[in-house]
């Protein structure tokens, strides 16, 4: 089903959805842009999980048993919330079908949540401290930094571009 | 001299496609303190064997020094009384440099 480009750019939807069957794909556009330049947004309601968010889900909780010194240089596991964020964070993903290719915890208890498509990458980071980091990179380049809060709508245009 | 640099990883850090992910090269916070550099060792000061020591734990990836300069990042040399071919590489490595030095980063095959 492809909706008229008016509708607005976002990864909640903003369209009554109650009489939607599963796995049913809106094609959101921007209404600030061109029909010519339109950014495509996939969102996808009331669908059950993809499998590679599932499997993303089932590594992410599988974190849960490491534990401090698990990389035996020092690392710090991550707590259980910030498992939890992740998590959530991975099924909001999904609904705009982001490309999902790896999780990992860092060394510090963060965690990171990977985005592949062709060439370009995105990293999603979920800081010990509660605070996240979004990274997007094409080849060596680095096109964009800045927060999953502040630039979520960015990493959707990155990668749908 | 072009040197080429080892760093040793948990298979944690390694993605499906045998590259690493950018965690792997984030400063550890050492008692509330990040570490000065990232521990690596100069491959012609050591050897696979030396290096990973544990092949069923770890596995070993090497970035060229150049590189490193490239990103703006320096190396320097930091032997240790147990390790010769210690090395460290310093700078302001924030998420977006670790994904620099990962994109570098080259799996190296048990011999």
């Amino acid at each position: 089903m492809i909706a008229s480009n008016d509708l607005i750019l976002d990864y909640e939807s903003e369209t009554n959805t109650s009489s939607i069957s599963e796995d049913v794909v809106f094609y959101l556009g921007d209404r600030r842009k061109s029909a010519s330049n339109t950014t495509i947004v996939i969102y996808k309601t009331f669908s059950t999980l993809s499998e590679s968010a599932r499997q993303m889900i089932t590594k992410a909780n599988s974190f849960k048993s490491l534990q401090d010194n698990w990389d035996s240089h020092g690392a710090v596991a991550p707590s259980s919330e910030n498992i939890e964020r992740a998590i959530s964070f991975i099924k909001h993903a999904d609904k705009n079908l982001l490309p999902f290719y790896f999780t990992a915890p860092g060394p510090n208890g963060e965690l990171v949540v990977e985005f592949k498509k062709g060439n370009k990458e995105a990293a999603a980071y979920f800081n010990p401290d509660g605070s996240t980091e979004l990274a997007m990179n094409e080849g060596d380049a680095i096109i964009e930094e800045g927060t999953i809060e502040n630039n979520y709508k960015d990493l959707l245009r990155f990668i749908n571009a | 001299m072009r040197r080429v640099l080892f760093d040793i990883v948990d298979p944690l850090y390694v993605r499906p496609d045998q590259t690493v992910t950018s965690v792997a090269f984030l400063p550890r916070r050492i008692e509330g303190a990040l570490e000065v550099g990232l521990s690596v060792e100069i491959s012609r000061l050591t050897t696979y064997a030396q290096s990973i020591r544990n092949i069923q734990k770890f596995r070993l990836y090497a970035l060229k020094a150049g590189y490193v300069s490239q990103i703006n990042l320096d190396c320097i040399h930091d032997p240790l009384v147990d390790n010769g071919a210690h090395a460290l590489i310093i700078g302001e490595i924030k998420k977006s440099k670790a994904k620099q030095l990962s994109l570098g980063a080259t799996r190296v095959q048990y011999p």
